[in-house]
């Protein structure tokens, strides 16, 4: 049967400064008729270039070097600009990472659906907007009238996705390529559309080529997978098969840089990766993947190895290995469970925005208010690590920021046994003690300023060093955080970006402080850097006993390092529990939807389908009673619509904010289920 | 060779624009030296001659070398605008960088104060400044310098406000530095580009103000040969002789278009997004 | 966009207006030699000139002539011309009706030339027509308005060529032949450089939206290229541009004040220079005060018109 897709022997080239950066070296892959097909790879890694290649759609300075791109047969890079554009829309689909610049602003949804109706299948107006709401009752979407005289900053980043999946499957194509669909959302959402996308293709028996960095995503919808690094497919083969044994060293090391969250109890370190991807523009002779391979041998440098192998093939020398070489990951020392003596207490933090406008002052009115934090209780323990998970506008960042006086807050906070009334009386003693890490360093390194000088500022405010014991301490900590001296010199731009939070740690934690927050410090990074990056926490954290609040928005990541887990929605608490004891109930129905939306890279383990109705409602207006009644879904009635919930404690150090009586949150299945093997 | 430097003179404007000011400067150090003539020799016999060997650019109702003229003149055509640009720029940028820093109710008065100086169009406010002081060079600079200003205040605030809401910035404030660190060390090197570059073209426009003015009569002052004076002298005769406009004007579209170029060019050298 | 913005943008233009009426006020205030001179000429003795000045009040302070001032203009008193003896604001009034025609058709040519080059230099993105349109663009945004109009006048305005007229203006009741061709010239030299400027504008705002990802999406679906282009790259290019052009409006009055004295256009421009040049006080503040009126009503317009064409904006 003629494959749904072919690429053949591609290779693609960027003309940059200082020659072509060759992201696609000799790359084939199929797709046979209605299957689906994950390709995996990191940023930089190529997947993107493929994905675009395959509707023959590259930047201005791309050059085709070699290859053939066949849709059902028919070469692409031979297609008139008349044929392709038959072909794009009708036959191909495409669904994009980032739905909120993907669809244009300035025109309604519906006609964004519509035009590609009347265009491709020639209906009249009345009959394209009538397929349109079909489409759109398709995705799912609950009033599809309503949604098409919508323009897209007038609904959820979830609800765009959907309008680009009608469209995507509008003309009922042959193949769909999905980059990264479900990056952009937040997790619970990102489930419900990978649910959506899973159900969709069974239904029409579409070939797939879905474009991830997640292992998880691929094990969850994909029959076959093929793994891309530096430009080339390392391993291809059947997605079970891969996961379970994998033939290749850089396919082994992404499954152990991910935390499994249905092995929580069994923590072990994460594998991090070593040094860097080689340099496209002057690729290395032989395996791309040998400056970090650990079972690198002489031969790897000097030869390219071949993609080999019946169903599983691998492009490893050494494929045989593979599977049960030891990557020295080490367990993880037990969790010591929080309970420790108290070192900064919080009780009833709650910031405000206010908003007052002039018409709302000439009438008396008090203007919007928005809650981002509120009343949140929260102690952390001396040397302990506790997770702060929520999704986007939760008010989890804000936190961060209230606890170090970049906001002004209310409440009562203690630190270490000295109470502070407000903001304004964080002085620098409390500063220094009191450390913060920003999301994205592109942002909170001053890009003027030399990495000597951002160390520096700690050292001069905090310890009054000058001259040689100044320079010696800035070497020091790039040591700690595994940078060379040199890098002293550099300005942040000349820094990757993991780099580049190593600096932003070591900034925080030369001040010497007692507590450091990390907002989200991983996000930005790839799966094998925020290894490393959570790894360098802590063991700074051993060496020195420091307190963390790991926020962020990936519960799985965080879950593996935390003492605690607390978990917040809507600016409230709704949980706080044990870490070790994730994937046991009792759960809030929050907790439980997020645990339950981790993608896993287990073959045969399925998570219960739990979930969440509707879009975040805006802080501005939150919902009345338990803030998370507009899309629980174990809404008990009126009632939690009616009062705040109250919090029930399961254990010593495990309460629940929720109506429903702890028994009865804790009859639930669990998350996961295994498939006999 | 700084990065930003390398990628200006490979933009293909950046270069023309870099060449451009080049033989601006020369002609601005050099220029009375290089004429060939008196500028106020007349040569009674030799009057509105077209471009010759003996007179390149030909001469004026009075005889005298157009070309002479036109190198005497290059200085303070060439200064004007760099003067003026120079003294609104700073006077502009550092109620900016002040008025964004500091927020609240402070900003919202200097800005509207701003907004209201805006309102006046530019070539109007310079008129009614001169107009007011007298013609003289001196006043001309001042009049275009306080034009330039607002605006330049204007844009320094807001890339100040969007600097000040980067993280960098909130890391020093937490991290408890002093307003004045923070301000001059964290803030304003990351402000500069943009005021720098939006100052290069403003040289551009002041040039032109500034020989506007001198045509109507209100800035430099006969005998000097500025650009804009010249062509207000040739108004007469241009019938009789059309290179005693053309020349000086050529003269003043060369500047400001090396200007432009060279500010084009140089927002997108300090711009890393182009050109990567 | 809400009330509550009509009502905050409404109340900055007022307080913006107040600002400039003192600034008008202030500058027109320290001209040398006070009203009272300039009426009785510069012989006069000490005393009459000191009686004329109680009269005209201008001996009461400064806060007091401005507060009278304002109670004037507010009320429609806007003074009496000195050199002409008339009472201005006619004066100023049909002298902008008269700017208005030029100023109006101006743009109407440049938005109908600089809107399409610079789609299509945008469209054509480093090809020679592309450089083309650059290099003209530098060129016209490079030469001030005085030195394109002379040039126009060197060049067109010719006995041998005998169609333009040198300056001058004729109302729409002597034929629409007449009426614009002496519109020509000066319409002209306004419109090179602001369709230089707009332009440019232009294809930089169409180079950005061409590459954002809204406009790959049309082009995966397959769309006609025209669609994309138009229906959907030009659509949110030209926000920023109407932005612009109201901004240029600003420039439009500098060039209007250089192009109406040299082709002798009785307009606003004119009517200020030559209060300038006679030190004209009631003349010069009202005109000031009308151009910056002018300027600041387009602005609240374009802002109003951005804010109904541009869904992303919400004014809170």
């Amino acid at each position: 049967m003629t494959p749904a897709l072919a690429i053949e022997r591609l290779s693609v080239g960027y003309r940059v400064r200082g020659g072509t950066l060759q992201a696609l070296r000799d790359v084939s892959l199929t797709i046979a008729p209605g299957e689906v097909v994950g390709l995996v790879g990191e940023s930089g890694s190529g997947k993107s270039t493929l994905a675009y290649a395959a509707v023959r759609y590259l930047a201005a300075n791309a050059a085709i070097g070699a290859g053939r791109v066949l849709l059902a047969g028919e070469d692409l890079l031979e297609a008139t600009p008349q044929a392709l554009r038959q072909i794009r829309g009708r036959r191909i689909g495409m669904v994009y990472q980032d739905p909120g610049t993907a669809l244009n602003p300035s025109l309604r949804l519906g006609e964004q659906v519509a035009e590609l109706l009347r265009t491709h299948l020639g209906l009249d107006a009345r009959a394209a907007e009538a397929r349109t709401a079909e489409l759109l009752r398709m995705v799912a979407l609950p009033d599809p009238q309503f949604i098409m005289r919508r323009y897209p900053h007038e609904v959820s980043g979830g609800e765009k996705q959907r309008v680009l999946i009608a469209m995507a499957f509008a003309c009922d194509p042959d193949l769909l390529v999905l980059d990264e669909p479900t990056t952009a959302l937040d997790a619970t959402t990102a489930a419900g559309i990978l649910d959506l996308i899973r159900a969709l293709q069974q239904r029409t028996g579409v070939a797939v080529l879905y474009i991830t960095h997640d292992l998880g995503i691929v094990a969850e919808i994909a029959q076959r997978l093929a793994v891309i690094y530096a430009g080339t497919i390392v391993e291809e083969g059947p997605t079970e098969a891969v996961l379970r044994r994998p033939r290749h060293f850089y396919t082994r090391m992404l499954l152990a840089s991910l935390p499994n969250p249905a092995r929580i109890a069994e923590r072990r370190r994460l594998v991090s990766f070593p040094g860097l991807p080689p340099d496209l523009r002057a690729p290395p002779a032989g395996c791309v993947f040998a400056d970090r391979c650990p079972a690198v041998e002489a031969a790897c440098r000097t030869a390219p190895p071949v993609l080999a192998g019946d169903a599983q093939k691998s492009a490893c020398r050494r494929a045989d290995i593979v599977a049960a070489s030891d990557l020295g990951v080490r367990p993880v020392a037990a969790a010591n469970g929080g309970g420790g003596e108290a070192l900064l207490r919080a009780e009833g933090i709650t910031v405000e925005y206010r908003r007052i406008g002039i018409l709302d002052r000439l009438r008396g009115r008090p203007g919007d208010r928005v809650s981002a934090v509120s009343d949140v209780d929260l102690v952390l323990a001396r040397g302990e690590t506790v997770g702060l998970v929520g999704e986007s506008g939760c008010g989890k960042s804000t936190l961060a920021r209230a606890l170090s006086g970049l906001v002004a807050w209310q409440g009562r906070l203690v630190f270490d046994g000295r109470p502070i009334a407000a903001a304004a009386a964080m002085d620098r003693a409390y500063r220094r003690r009191v450390q913060l890490v920003f999301q994205n360093p592109d942002q909170s390194l001053n890009p003027r300023m030399r990495i000597g000088t951002i160390l520096s500022r700690p050292l001069r405010l905090y310890h009054a060093l000058s001259g040689k014991a100044l320079a010696r301490e800035i070497a020091a900590w790039l040591d700690r955080v595994r940078l060379p001296e040199s890098y002293a010199r550099r300005h942040p731009h000349e820094l990757s970006g993991g780099e580049k939070q190593r600096v932003a740690i070591a900034r925080a934690f030369a001040a010497d402080p007692a507590v450091v927050l990390c907002d989200e410090i991983t996000s930005g990074l790839d799966v094998s850097i925020q290894a490393a990056i959570l790894n360098l926490l802590m063991d700074l954290q051993a060496a020195r006993g420091t307190t963390l609040l790991l926020i962020s928005h990936d519960l799985n990541m965080v879950q593996h390092f935390a003492d605690r887990i607390a978990v917040m929605y809507l600016g409230k608490l709704v949980e706080l529990r044990p870490a070790y004891g994730m994937a046991r109930p009792p759960f809030h129905p929050y907790s439980e939807a997020l645990l339950a939306a981790v993608p896993v890279a287990e073959p045969g383990l399925h998570a219960r389908a739990v979930r969440l109705h509707g879009p975040l409602p805006s802080p501005k207006n939150p919902p009345a009673g338990c803030r998370f009644h507009s899309r629980c879904p174990r809404k008990l009635g009126a009632v939690c619509e009616a009062a705040p919930p109250p919090v029930r404690t399961a254990e010593d150090d495990h309460w629940i904010r929720c109506q429903i009586p702890l028994g009865e949150l804790a009859a639930v299945p669990p998350i996961w289920q295994r498939e006999p093997a | 060779m700084p990065d930003w430097l390398r990628r200006l003179l490979a933009h293909p404007s950046g270069s023309v624009g870099c060449l451009l000011l080049a033989v601006a400067l020369v002609l601005a150090v050099a220029g009375p030296s290089l004429a060939p003539f008196d500028p106020e020799t007349f040569h009674p016999r030799r009057r509105f001659e077209g471009p010759g060997l003996e007179f390149w650019l030909g001469t004026d109702q009075f005889g005298r070398d157009l070309l002479s003229r036109l190198l005497h003149g290059a200085r303070s055509t060439i200064l004007f605008g760099v003067i003026a640009t120079a003294i609104g720029t700073s006077l502009g940028a550092a109620v900016g960088l002040a008025s964004g820093y500091a927020g609240g109710l402070i900003d919202e008065a200097v800005m509207r104060i701003m907004d209201a100086l805006l309102a006046i169009p530019s070539l109007l406010f310079s008129l009614l400044i001169v107009t007011v002081l007298g013609g003289s060079t001196v006043n001309a600079v001042a009049a275009v310098a306080v034009t330039i200003a607002p605006g330049m205040a204007r844009i320094a605030r807001s890339v100040t406000l969007s600097v000040k809401s980067r993280d960098f910035v909130a890391a020093a404030v937490a991290r408890g530095e002093s307003h004045a660190f923070t301000m001059f060390r964290e803030v304003l090197p990351n402000v500069a580009a943009a005021v720098v570059v939006e100052a290069s073209i403003r040289v551009a426009f002041a040039t032109m103000v500034g020989a506007t003015l001198s045509y109507l009569g209100l800035g430099a002052q006969p005998p000097a040969s500025d650009w804009g004076l010249l062509i207000a002298e040739a108004r007469p005769h241009m019938l009789r002789n059309a290179w005693l406009v053309i020349g000086p004007g050529l003269g003043i579209a060369t500047i400001t278009i090396g200007f432009n170029l060279f500010g084009d060019a140089l927002r997108d050298a300090l711009n890393p997004r182009v050109g990567r | 966009m809400t009330l509550s913005y009509l009502v905050r943008r409404l109340g900055s233009i007022v307080v913006t207006m107040l600002l400039v009426s003192f600034v008008v006020f202030a500058i027109t205030q320290i001209l040398p030699g006070n009203a009272a001179t300039m009426i009785l000429g510069e012989f006069a003795t000490a005393e009459a000139i000191e009686n004329l000045s109680r009269q005209l009040g201008l001996d009461a302070p400064w806060y007091v002539q401005y507060l009278r001032w304002l109670g004037g203009v507010m009320s429609g008193d806007w003074g009496m011309s000195m050199t002409l003896s008339r009472p201005v604001l006619p004066e100023v009034l049909a002298a902008l009706g008269r700017s208005g025609v030029l100023a109006g058709l101006s743009l109407a040519v440049v938005t109908a030339i600089a809107v399409p080059l610079g789609v299509w230099a945008a469209v054509r993105q480093g090809r020679p027509a592309d450089m083309a349109i650059g290099g003209f663009s530098y060129l016209g945004i490079s030469l001030p308005e005085f030195v394109t109009a002379t040039l126009l006048l060197v060049f067109l305005v010719r006995p041998e060529i005998g169609i333009f007229p040198a300056g001058g203006y004729q109302p729409l009741a002597a034929g629409l032949g007449t009426f614009l061709i002496h519109l020509a010239l000066p319409v002209t030299a306004l419109a090179i450089v602001l369709t230089a400027h707009i332009v440019r504008q232009t294809r930089s705002e169409m180079v950005d939206v061409l590459q954002a990802e809204f406009v790959r999406t049309a082009t995966l679906k397959g769309l006609p290229r025209r669609t994309v282009l138009f229906k959907h790259a030009l659509r949110n290019a030209l926000l920023p541009t109407v932005t612009v052009l109201a901004l240029d409006v600003g420039y439009l009055i500098g060039g209007v004040l250089v192009v109406e004295d040299i082709f002798a256009y009785p307009g606003l421009g004119r009517l200020l220079m030559f209060a300038m040049q006679n030190r004209d006080l009631p003349m010069l503040q009202a005109g000031t005060l009308v151009m910056a009126a002018v300027y600041a009503m387009t602005n609240l317009a374009s802002d109003l018109v951005y804010g109904v064409l541009d869904r992303r904006i919400q004014h809170a």
